[in-house]
C-alpha cells in the first residue's frame, strides 16, 4: 500500500497546480491546507477516532449482561442469559457470547466500557434521541452535529472526516462544512471530459460570491478525495452501494437509509484510508437494526456478532500498521431498552446503555457506575454517565481539541486514552 | 417596477423551480407585479395539477390497530405507500404549470418537519400535505391549530401519549421553539405548563383523532405569566398571539426563500408589517416577493437550492416528469433529502448541500438526464454559440470564467455540456 504523501498529492492532482482554491465560507484555500507542513497529513500526536453508531437502540442489558443480579432474571423471564451463557468480566457482568473478540480486547486491557451512559430527561424516540446523540444537545433542537461542530473549528480539508455509506451521518455535519462520504467499493469518477471539466469548473473566477465559491471547492474537494483516496480504494470489489452504481439498483426502494452497507465492507474502506496514511481525523460507520421488539435473543445475538467480527478484522487489518496504534473505536446507539421484557420475547425502548471505546491506546476496565435494576425512573434505568463526559474525554484525548468549544459546556472527562 | 429577465428568472426561482426561457418572455412583458400576481394567484385551473391527482392510500384505520412488526401485508402496504406517495409529489412538483401551491407546500413541509419514519402512516403523512396546503397561504392561526391536533404530527412528536398526570413535553417545546416562537422566547415554565394544555388527545383504532376528557387536564395552568383553564385552541391562540411570533414566521420564511444570510429586523419588517395581528401568512408571502432586497447581491446569491429544489429544476428545464425518471428517489436519498422524511429539526441549508459526495451524486443525475432529454436544439446550435444557448436555456444571465472554461471544454457533446451546466454554481444558487 502506498503512503499518501503532500508530494503524491501535489503530482496526481491538477487541481492544485500553482492554483490557490477558494474553499467557501471559511476562507480558507485547499492550498493552505495542502502547503501546510504535514508528513502523514496529521497533526502530529492527534488520534484517529472511528465512530461506530449502532441505529435502533441495542439493549445494552444484553450486551453487557448483569447475569449475577436476580433483578435482572426476575425482569427478564425467558430473554436473560445465565452466568454460563455470558463472557465474564468480573463476578457481576459479563459480555453477550457473540462478543469474544471484545471479550479478547478487554482481556489485553484494551477496551473501555463506560456504564450507564445516557442523557437527563430522556427521550424513546429513536429519531430524537439519536438526533440528541448526535447533535450533542439534549435541551433544545441543534442543527449541527457535535463533530461538524468540532470541523468547523479546523482549518479546511475535505479529508478530515469521513463517513462511510450514502449520506453522512447528522454527528459529521458543521455549520460551515460537514465531512466527506465515501462510497462502500471504489470511487469511480465519471469520464475523463466531465472530469477534466470538473477541474477547470472548480478554479476561483473574479467576482464569485462565496456561496458559488462553496459550489466550485466541493468539486475541487471531490477531485481531490478522489485522487488521494481513488488509487486506494480501486481495488475494493464494486458494490452496489456505490453512489453511481446504486442510483440505478436503488431506484426501487424509496426506503433505502441508513443502509451504509455491511459493517466489515465499511470498515475495510476505512482501513484502507488508515494504512495509506490519509490525513483523515473521524471516520464514521454504523450497523442498523438494533430496535429488538420481538424474537431479540436471535436477532441481536447476531447483530452483535456482525459487530464482533466487523470490529476484531478491522483491529487485525490495523496490527503492524504504522497508523493502527492511533486509532480509537467509540460505539454507541441512540438508547438501551426497558429492564423488563415485553410479552413479544422483546424489549421495548429504554434510556441508558453500555459505550465501548476500544483502540491500542484505550485504558481498559469499567468507568462510570452500573445502573440499579431496581431503582428504575418509570421502569428505565437511570443513566449514571452523561454521554457529553465520552464525547469530551475522546475530543480532548483522541482529537486533542477543547471539547467545550464543541459541546457549549464543560463535561467531566474520563481517563479512557493512556 | 420594471422586470428584467434576470430578476424574473430569480422570482421563478424562489416562488418555484425556475423558469422556461417562454415564461420569462411573458413575465417581462406582463412587468414585476403582475407576475407575482400570476404566481401567487394563478388565473385558471392549472392542468398539470389536474393530471397528477394524489394518490389512492389505504386508510390509516385499515391498519391502525394492527402492528406492523407482526404483519406482513401492513408493512408491504406502507411500504408501497410510502414509495407512491414520495413519488407522486415530485411528480407533481415537475407537472404542474404553476409551482406556487408546490414550493408553499414544501416551505411549510420544512417548517413542520414531520418525518415518515416515525410516523409510519402514508395516508397520515397524506392528510398533512393537505392540510399544509389548504391552510398555508392564509392565516397562521388555523394553521397552527391545524397542526397541532394533526394525525401524523401526534404520531411525530408524541402528542398521543400526552395526558393529564403524565404529561410528554415533545409537542409542547417543538411549537413553541421550531414552529412560532423560536428558542429563547418562552421559559421552561411555560414548555410544562403547555404540554398540561395539550393533553387528551389519541388517534383511535378508526385512526381518527379524539379528544379524551378522562386523558385531558382541566385545571388551570400559568402561560405566559397568564392563569386560565387553557384548552388546546386556547393555548395555541395564545402562542400565535405572542409578540415575538410575526419575527420568528419572518426571519423563516426569509431563510428559506430569500437568504438565511443577513435577515435583520429593518429587512423583515416589511414581511412582519404585513403578517400583522392576524398574522396573515398570504400578505407575508407577497411582501416577501415584492421586497426590494430581493434583487439586491446578498439575497441574489445567498441561497443554495435544496436538493429537491434542483433536481425538479433540472426535470424541469429539460422537459422531463419525476415519473419518468427512476433515479429521482435514490439521488434524493444519496444527496440527503427526501420529501416526507425530514430530519427531526428540519433540513439545513446552503453549505450543508455542498459536500464531496452530493457532488458526484449531481453530475452522475446529471448525465443521466441529459441523455434522457431532447437536446435537439443545442445539437443544432454552432459549437461557438452553445455556451449562449445553454445560459438562455437555464434562464442564467452568464457564466463565470471558471464556468465558461469548463463547459467549452464539453462543448461538442450537448449531454454533457448540459449535465455540467445544470452541475455550475450558477445553476445551484437559488
Amino acid at each position: 500500500m502506498d503512503t499518501l504523501t503532500r508530494r503524491r498529492f501535489l503530482l496526481s492532482s491538477g487541481v492544485v497546480a500553482g492554483t490557490a482554491l477558494a474553499a467557501g465560507a471559511t476562507g480558507v484555500t485547499l492550498n493552505h491546507v495542502l502547503s501546510r507542513a504535514r508528513t502523514d497529513g496529521r497533526t502530529p500526536g492527534s488520534g484517529i477516532l472511528v465512530l461506530v453508531t449502532l441505529y435502533g437502540g441495542n439493549d445494552g442489558l444484553s450486551t453487557l449482561v448483569p447475569y449475577a443480579d436476580a433483578a435482572y432474571h426476575d425482569a427478564r423471564p425467558g430473554l436473560a442469559f445465565t452466568a454460563d451463557q455470558t463472557l465474564h468480566l468480573d463476578d457481576a457482568l459479563g459480555l453477550n457470547a457473540a462478543l469474544p473478540g471484545l471479550k479478547k480486547r478487554w482481556d489485553e486491557r484494551r477496551l473501555a466500557i463506560v456504564r450507564g451512559v445516557g442523557y437527563p430527561k430522556p427521550d424513546h424516540s429513536h429519531f430524537r434521541s439519536m438526533a440528541i446523540w448526535q447533535t450533542a444537545a439534549p435541551e433544545h433542537a441543534a442543527t449541527t452535529g457535535w463533530l461538524g461542530r468540532w470541523l468547523d473549528s479546523q482549518p479546511h480539508d475535505p479529508l478530515r472526516a469521513i463517513s462511510i455509506g450514502a449520506v453522512a451521518p447528522p454527528a459529521l455535519a458543521g455549520a460551515r462544512t460537514s465531512g466527506a462520504v465515501l462510497p462502500l467499493g471504489p470511487l469511480r469518477l465519471p469520464d475523463s471530459a466531465i472530469t477534466g471539466a470538473l477541474r477547470l469548473a472548480a478554479k476561483p473566477s473574479d467576482g464569485e460570491s462565496p456561496l458559488q465559491a462553496a459550489v466550485a471547492a466541493s468539486c475541487s474537494d471531490l477531485l481531490a478525495v478522489a485522487d488521494q483516496l481513488g488509487p486506494t480504494l480501486a481495488h475494493l470489489a464494486a458494490s452496489d452501494q456505490n453512489v453511481g452504481a446504486s442510483l440505478e439498483g436503488a431506484a426501487a426502494a424509496p426506503n433505502a437509509k441508513k443502509g451504509a452497507g455491511p459493517l466489515d465492507a465499511q470498515l475495510a474502506v476505512v482501513s484502507e484510508c488508515i494504512k495509506a496514511g490519509a490525513p483523515t481525523q473521524v471516520y464514521a460507520v454504523s450497523l442498523g437494526g438494533f430496535d429488538t421488539h420481538a424474537n431479540e435473543k436471535d436477532l441481536q445475538s447476531r447483530m452483535l456478532g456482525e459487530l464482533d467480527s466487523a470490529l476484531a478484522g478491522f483491529v487485525a487489518d490495523l496490527e503492524g500498521s504504522a497508523h493502527g496504534a492511533d486509532v480509537t473505536m467509540l460505539v454507541h446507539s441512540e438508547f438501551g431498552r426497558r429492564v423488563a421484557a415485553n410479552g413479544s420475547d422483546g424489549t421495548d425502548h429504554g434510556t441508558a446503555g453500555p459505550v465501548f471505546v476500544l483502540g491500542a491506546g484505550v485504558s481498559g476496565g469499567f468507568y462510570g457506575d452500573e445502573p440499579s435494576l431496581t431503582n428504575l425512573d418509570n421502569g428505565d434505568l437511570k443513566f449514571t454517565t452523561d454521554f457529553r463526559s465520552v464525547y469530551a474525554s475522546v475530543l480532548n484525548q483522541v482529537l486533542g481539541s477543547d471539547p467545550a468549544q464543541t459541546l457549549g459546556a464543560s463535561f467531566d472527562q474520563l481517563p479512557l486514552i493512556a | 417596477m420594471a422586470a428584467s429577465r434576470a430578476d424574473c428568472a430569480l422570482l421563478y426561482r424562489r416562488a418555484g423551480f425556475g423558469a422556461t426561457a417562454a415564461e420569462l418572455d411573458q413575465a417581462v412583458s406582463a412587468g414585476w407585479t403582475a407576475t407575482v400576481d400570476r404566481l401567487l394567484q394563478p388565473p385558471t385551473t392549472d392542468p398539470g395539477a389536474t393530471a397528477t391527482p394524489a394518490p389512492h392510500l389505504t386508510p390509516a384505520a385499515q391498519y391502525a390497530s394492527k402492528d406492523e412488526r407482526k404483519d406482513p401485508k401492513v408493512r408491504a402496504i406502507l411500504k408501497t405507500e410510502h414509495g407512491l406517495l414520495t413519488r407522486w409529489w415530485l411528480d407533481r412538483m415537475t407537472a404542474v404549470r404553476d409551482p406556487w401551491p408546490e414550493k408553499l407546500a414544501w416551505f411549510w413541509h420544512g417548517h413542520f418537519a414531520t418525518s415518515i419514519d416515525k410516523v409510519r402512516s402514508p395516508a397520515l403523512m397524506l392528510t398533512q400535505h393537505t392540510t399544509l396546503r389548504q391552510l398555508g397561504g392564509g392565516t397562521f392561526d388555523p394553521l397552527l391549530q391545524a397542526m397541532t391536533v394533526d394525525p401524523a404530527m401526534l404520531v411525530w412528536l408524541d402528542g398521543r401519549t400526552n395526558r393529564t398526570g403524565q404529561p410528554n413535553e415533545n409537542y409542547a417545546r417543538e411549537c413553541m421553539e421550531l414552529f412560532a416562537l423560536g428558542q429563547g422566547h418562552y421559559s421552561e415554565t411555560d414548555v410544562r405548563e403547555l404540554a398540561r394544555c395539550f393533553t387528551g388527545w389519541i388517534i383511535d383504532a378508526t385512526g381518527t383523532v379524539q379528544l379524551r376528557s378522562g386523558r385531558t387536564d382541566s385545571g388551570p395552568k400559568t402561560l405566559f405569566g397568564t392563569t386560565a383553564p387553557f384548552t388546546t385552541r386556547q393555548a395555541v391562540d395564545a402562542i400565535v398571539a405572542r409578540p415575538d411570533c410575526p419575527r420568528f414566521l419572518a426571519a423563516r420564511a426569509w431563510s428559506r426563500l430569500a437568504t438565511p444570510v443577513a435577515a435583520d429586523d429593518p429587512v423583515l419588517q416589511p414581511l412582519v408589517t404585513a403578517l400583522g395581528p392576524n398574522r396573515d401568512l398570504g400578505a407575508m408571502w407577497r411582501a416577501l416577493l415584492t421586497h426590494p432586497a430581493l434583487l439586491a447581491p446578498p439575497v441574489r446569491t445567498g441561497l443554495v437550492k435544496q436538493p429537491v429544489e434542483w433536481l425538479v429544476s433540472v426535470l424541469r428545464v429539460l422537459g422531463l416528469r419525476a415519473k419518468d425518471v427512476p433515479t429521482v428517489v435514490p439521488t434524493l436519498t444519496a444527496l440527503g433529502q427526501v420529501p416526507f422524511a425530514p430530519p427531526s429539526v428540519g433540513w439545513p441549508e446552503n453549505y450543508a448541500w455542498l459536500s464531496t459526495s452530493s457532488a458526484l451524486v449531481r453530475i452522475r443525475f446529471a448525465l443521466t438526464v441529459a441523455a434522457q432529454a431532447d437536446l435537439h436544439a443545442l445539437e443544432q446550435t454552432a459549437v461557438s454559440s452553445r455556451l449562449e444557448a445553454v445560459a438562455h436555456f437555464l434562464s442564467l444571465d452568464a457564466w463565470s470564467a471558471a464556468s465558461a472554461a469548463a463547459l467549452t471544454s464539453v462543448a461538442k457533446d450537448p449531454p454533457k455540456l448540459l449535465a455540467l451546466a445544470v452541475c455550475s454554481p450558477e445553476s445551484l444558487l437559488a
